[in-house]
């Protein structure tokens, strides 16, 4: 099998398990704090789909590096520099310091659980448009600087809408449907 | 590139990112203590050998390849700061990774109880273990860098 097939593969299983986790983690957590106690069987299936998304991350991780390499031993050391990609890396930087602020319990689960699922669809989304070759480059000008910093920007926007549509979520919605 | 420095090269890579991912999971598991010492020590031993492993393999890579190959590439061309900067600084904080985080996985050898019982001490044990993870992610993201620069 040639190896770029193979680390697509296990990116894709990676990104799947990863955003897939996520969403089953407010899933879960939305249906566990609506009576305001986290029983048992809820922290089991929730600590579950933690470990689900760490899977995920683990795998997306390494295969990303992989594809680095990758580059790297094909000549096309040019993408390294792609601002997508740093985009990427930075926002699965800001999903592992998120995952440290939520267990030392130094972020509010208001903008813990938003930073996180939102970080990794951005994730997924940015990869399939990377696939696609779409860009925001044809908006905001070619070039490294207008590119990442407008990926960041529509970012971290859709982590505040994020944050506000996750609370109405936990508060409004579920009670009424669950 | 012959297939020895290929071999490094992947070497060097990959156990780098596993040392990464282990040091920031021990710095994860500090944070509570509720991780037994076997979990604890497995993981930031298994940091000190990929480190070990990857700073040797980076080391020969580096004497006996990137510096006669793809340093004069970075260098002719528009990226001259991916080594001045990058690579420099790299060559020299990555001398510290495998001391700081064998000394860490002693910490936990010898002083698990401890950790278990006093917080003050093991906030200054979480401090090191992040210092650890935060000079390794420094390294990977110098290490894309500079392998984008020799363009």
């Amino acid at each position: 099998m040639d190896i770029g097939l193979l680390l697509v593969l296990v990116h894709l299983v990676g990104t799947i398990f990863g955003v897939g986790g996520a969403t089953m983690i407010e899933v879960h957590l939305n249906q566990a704090l609506k009576d305001s106690l986290v029983s048992k069987d809820e922290s089991a299936i929730l600590a579950l789909d933690y470990k689900i998304v760490r899977v995920g991350l683990i795998l997306a991780i390494l295969s990303g590096f992989g594809f680095l390499l990758n580059f790297k031993l094909e000549g096309e050391v040019e993408n390294l520099y792609s601002p997508v990609l740093w985009a990427k890396l930075l926002i699965v930087i800001i999903i592992a310091i998120n995952t440290l602020l939520l267990q030392a319990r130094k972020i509010s689960l208001y903008w813990g659980a938003s930073f996180s699922f939102v970080s990794w669809w951005t994730a997924a989304i940015l990869g399939m448009l990377t696939l696609e070759d779409v860009t925001v480059g044809a908006l905001v000008g070619e070039g490294f600087l207008p590119i990442f910093s407008s990926i960041i920007i529509i970012y971290l926007v859709a982590v505040a809408i994020g944050s506000v549509v996750l609370h109405l979520m936990r508060t409004k919605v579920t009670k009424k449907i669950i | 590139m012959s297939t020895l420095f290929l071999v490094l090269l992947i070497t060097h890579v990959i156990l780098g990112i596993i040392g990464l991912m282990a040091s920031f999971i021990t710095s994860f598991m500090l944070i509570k203590m509720k991780a037994t010492k076997t979990k604890l020590l497995s993981y930031s031993f298994l940091a000190f050998f990929s480190y070990l492993v990857s700073w040797f393999a980076g080391g020969w890579y580096y004497w006996k390849y990137y510096g006669s190959v793809v340093k004069p590439i970075i260098v002719k061309g528009e990226y001259v700061w991916a080594h001045q900067v990058f690579m420099e600084t790299k060559e020299h904080v990555f001398l510290f990774l495998p001391f700081a985080t064998l000394t860490l996985a002693i910490i936990i050898l010898f002083k698990y109880t401890e950790l278990k019982n006093n917080s003050s001490f093991k906030n200054y044990v979480l401090i090191l273990s992040l210092v650890i993870t935060l000079i390794a992610l420094f390294i990977t993201i110098s290490g894309i860098l500079v392998s984008g620069g020799a363009q």
